[in-house]
């Protein structure tokens, strides 16, 4: 018991130093004729909404866990999960 | 009271009929002045083999893989969703999304294993989305929508804000979301006890960063509550007395999720790589930790080369049992055997082409059509080919 909660620890702090590693290296100001790449379509939050929509119901029927995705973590379908 | 009513009535229709007249030339210029803006279609199909002991179906098929208790999870399904977006003017957009699912099942359901009454479902849903510049750094959007199968139907909605900061460099948002289920709470022998229904509430926050000219990160978290029936009412539980009980939840679930995502572009090799990681807890006592790599290879001008793999894995629910004690009704415990709520590791990998019809592969302006098979099996035994083709065309 003690040993799972010392593990959930860590991996909540490895996911704190990510974001925080991540919000850091974000100071830097990349201007807009140098962003040609990251325009690139396959750069975005969602190449193809509907791949993700089709996606995603195949994990949230099948998974218990969802969420995380700006989308609620439950509910709207025949499922429990 | 006869001509009450039908003053009534008269006063109804008047009203509805001049609501539609104001609707309609409140709406017509602005249909007029808008243009298409995106036409997305998307056909799916789906093959899923397995075995769980919440389903009583085909049962006897089961017996030399799991035992006899473990039914059957066999399903098909066909899956057509579509998007068509509009441009109104320049700072207002709308899109509505339809997808139709047909499920061929002689799974985990307790219709079919009782009747056979649903070995064909049909379910649907309809989703409008209306966006908003509000300024050139703030936007909003809302969306409705509707989703109606065998034994449920259920409204959702959504209203989402963000900030571009840093010149465009970082973006920040929150939305706040509602969804709202109806259903039938059929037993596991076939009994329909009326109408239930849960709620879900889901408040989520993000952000994006451009970290390099050609690195971006997301971070997203999102905070789930229901409330409700939430138990799927005809999942099988066996008890140690060889009958079946129906499974049992509590009625709220509080689920935090949190995910991070980065994506990288190679111009040298013209390839981008996209990598994600959400952790997962909730008041169910499940955690799960989900990673994903896609990799986004061109082949020449015309020709995207797609690979994904993910790992997802999940701790199971803490009132998850194979077989229960045959006092589990009497005693009112909480209980689920769905394989989905077990702990089990899933490995997904996926291949997918797309051809770009005309326009250059940059943000907006593409013309495509991909086709693309995936892979999902997990411990449990579970496994699904997916087979999908899709057009997508913006403007």
């Amino acid at each position: 018991m003690v040993r799972t909660g010392m593990k959930r620890a860590r991996f909540l702090r490895i996911f704190v130093a990510l974001a925080i590693i991540s919000v850091q290296a974000g100071c830097v100001v990349v201007p807009a004729y140098k962003r040609e790449h990251v325009g690139h379509a396959t750069m975005r939050g969602s190449v193809d909404p509907l791949l993700t929509s089709a996606d995603r119901k195949l994990h949230t029927s099948r998974e218990a866990a969802s969420g995380g995705d700006a989308r609620p973590a439950g509910g709207g379908c025949g499922c429990s999960n | 009271m006869r001509a009450r009513l039908c003053f009534r009535s008269r006063r109804a229709r008047l009203t509805t009929l001049v609501a539609i007249a104001t609707a309609a030339s409140t709406l017509a210029p602005a249909i007029a002045t808008s243009q298409v803006d995106e036409v997305r279609v998307r056909l799916s199909g789906y093959n899923q083999h397995g075995f769980g002991f919440q389903s009583r179906a085909s049962v006897v098929d089961a017996l030399p893989l799991m035992g006899n208790i473990a039914g059957s999870e066999r399903l098909g399904v066909f899956q057509a969703l579509g998007r068509l977006g509009v441009r109104q003017n320049d700072r207002v957009r709308h899109s509505l999304d339809l997808a139709v699912d047909i499920v061929t099942s002689a799974s985990a359901d307790a219709l079919d294993a009782v009747s056979s009454a649903s070995r064909v479902n049909e379910a649907a849903t309809i989703e409008g989305r209306t966006f908003v510049d509000v300024t050139d750094n703030d936007h909003l959007t809302f969306n409705l929508g509707y989703h109606i199968e065998e034994t449920l139907k259920s409204g959702h909605g959504n209203i989402s804000y963000v900030r571009d900061l840093a010149q465009d460099n970082a973006t920040i948002g929150a939305s706040f979301g509602l969804v709202v289920d109806f259903f039938d709470p059929i037993t596991p022998y076939g009994f329909d006890l009326g109408f239930v229904r849960r709620a879900t509430v889901n408040a989520n926050l993000g952000a994006s960063q451009i970290l390099s000219p050609t690195t971006i990160a997301y971070l997203a978290y999102g905070l789930t509550y229901q409330v409700g029936t939430l138990q799927q009412t005809w999942n099988a539980v066996p008890l140690d007395n060889f009958d079946r009980a129906a499974e049992l939840f509590p009625r709220t679930r509080l689920r935090h999720a949190a995910t991070l995502t980065l994506a990288q572009r190679i111009p040298i090799t013209r390839t981008t790589l996209r990598g994600s990681y959400r952790l997962y807890r909730d008041d169910f006592d499940v955690t799960a930790h989900t990673f994903a790599l896609t990799a986004f290879q061109e082949l020449g001008e015309r020709v995207v080369l797609e690979l994904g793999y993910r790992l997802h894995d999940q701790t199971a629910v803490s009132f998850w049992t194979q077989e229960a004690p045959s006092d589990v009704v009497t005693r009112g415990a909480f209980r689920s055997a769905d394989s989905d709520l077990s702990a089990f590791r899933a490995h997904q990998a996926s291949i997918g082409l797309r051809f770009v019809l005309s326009g250059n592969g940059e943000a907006r302006g593409e013309e495509s059509v991909d086709v693309r098979y995936l892979r999902y099996a997990r411990s449990t035994g579970l496994h699904v080919d997916l087979f999908s083709i899709g057009y997508a065309r913006e403007f």
